[in-house]
């Protein structure tokens, strides 16, 4: 139980990745994991593509580079981003978070992954993103385990106006849906982990809010 | 007729809906609401204000917003739009009320589809400002340059 803890708290969104192939079997191995997630009536809307041709992952991070970008851009100009970033004093070090994320470049590295795997699910059954974030989280540990880097990338299909754009390009049939490309490949970063808040901030008792009495 | 209080229910609703399931993440699933109505017109212009004109013109034309004014900072990076009597409104100010957060305006989303389509840019809204008072709606806009 405890090795299951420390994978879980050990896996980082990696978005800087070796040149190195990644084979086959990882990736079989990776998508196992996500055949194994829970499902609601044991729907399986799960299907994954696996994207290694570089003009199809070109196109992908050119999206979501755009995605990240305007979204940002825009939360940046109506100051949330300012107030999101409260806490970080070092001026250079918020200037170039900021940087990171209104270039889009947070996403760009889509482009650079030796491996994309695309989450994308049928819609005909009852709990599509529930089922396709168990599945997607799955593959994130296992990835892990494998000694291999991984990274959820949303931003090529939150917007409706990229999604329908990746659909075309990954031919994907009218009755599914994207849920999230997945960057995979051999780290080469590792990122201190993110903040987390505390257990006790999260946690309540038999009602909304109630905390454990001291 | 399209501005019933039944349809305004109905539409409102979904949009709590929607919300509900997605949370500020909706704000990026309504971005094509209203653009299958400016598709079906012939709209063209060789700048975005051009386009911003002519797709304000179909929308005065048919009664969807009473006027529309924009106005942009000296970098061009930043508009804002202004939007008068919009058919749309009484269903912003009933969310509003009822603590939904206002995540969609149609007009913007079709002035915003012709601006990325015939101009090429990356545009996105910023926020929206429903003031149900004076009939008018402030919605700022920011236009991405990727380097």
């Amino acid at each position: 139980m405890d090795d299951l803890l420390k994978i879980i708290k050990t896996r980082r969104s990696i978005r800087r990745y070796k040149e190195k192939y990644v084979p086959d079997e990882l990736l079989e191995k990776i998508i196992e994991a996500g055949r194994w997630s829970p499902s609601g009536d044991n729907g399986q809307p799960w299907r994954f593509i696996i994207v290694r041709d570089p003009e199809t992952k070109k196109a992908l991070g050119k999206t979501a580079a755009e995605g990240s970008g305007r979204r940002f851009t825009a939360e940046y100009f109506t100051g949330r981003m300012q107030e999101r970033f409260e806490e970080l004093k070092d001026p250079v070090k918020k200037d170039k978070a900021f940087k990171k994320l209104t270039s889009g470049e947070v996403s760009s590295f889509l482009v650079d992954a030796p491996v994309i795997i695309v989450v994308c699910a049928k819609l005909n059954v009852w709990d599509v993103p529930y089922d396709s974030a168990m599945a997607t989280q799955n593959m994130l540990l296992m990835a892990h385990a494998l000694g291999l880097g991984s990274c959820v990338v949303v931003a090529p299909v939150s917007d409706m106006r990229d999604d329908i754009k990746v659909m075309k390009l990954l031919k994907i049939p009218y009755g599914y849906k994207v849920f999230a490309p997945v960057a995979i490949g051999y780290p080469d970063e590792s990122p201190n982990p993110r903040p987390r808040l505390s257990l006790e901030e999260i946690t309540f008792y038999e009602e909304f809010d109630r905390r454990r009495k001291k | 007729m399209i501005d019933s209080l039944y349809f305004r229910d109905i539409v409102s609703s979904l949009e709590n809906v929607l919300y509900y399931e997605r949370g500020g993440g909706s704000f990026f699933r309504a971005t094509m609401i209203g653009t299958n109505f400016i598709d079906r017109k012939r709209i063209e212009g060789n700048t975005s204000e051009e386009v911003f004109e002519n797709c304000v013109k179909e929308m005065r034309e048919n009664n969807i917003v009473k006027d529309a004014s924009y106005k942009k900072d000296k970098d061009g990076t930043l508009f804002t739009f202004e939007i008068e009597n919009c058919m749309h409104l009484p269903i912003e100010a009933k969310l509003k009320e009822e603590g939904v957060p206002t995540y969609i305006c149609p007009p913007t989303n079709m002035i915003l589809w012709k601006i990325r389509e015939i101009m090429d840019l990356a545009v996105e809204i910023a926020d929206i400002t429903v003031n149900q008072d004076s009939g008018r709606c402030i919605i700022r806009v920011v236009v991405f340059k990727q380097k």
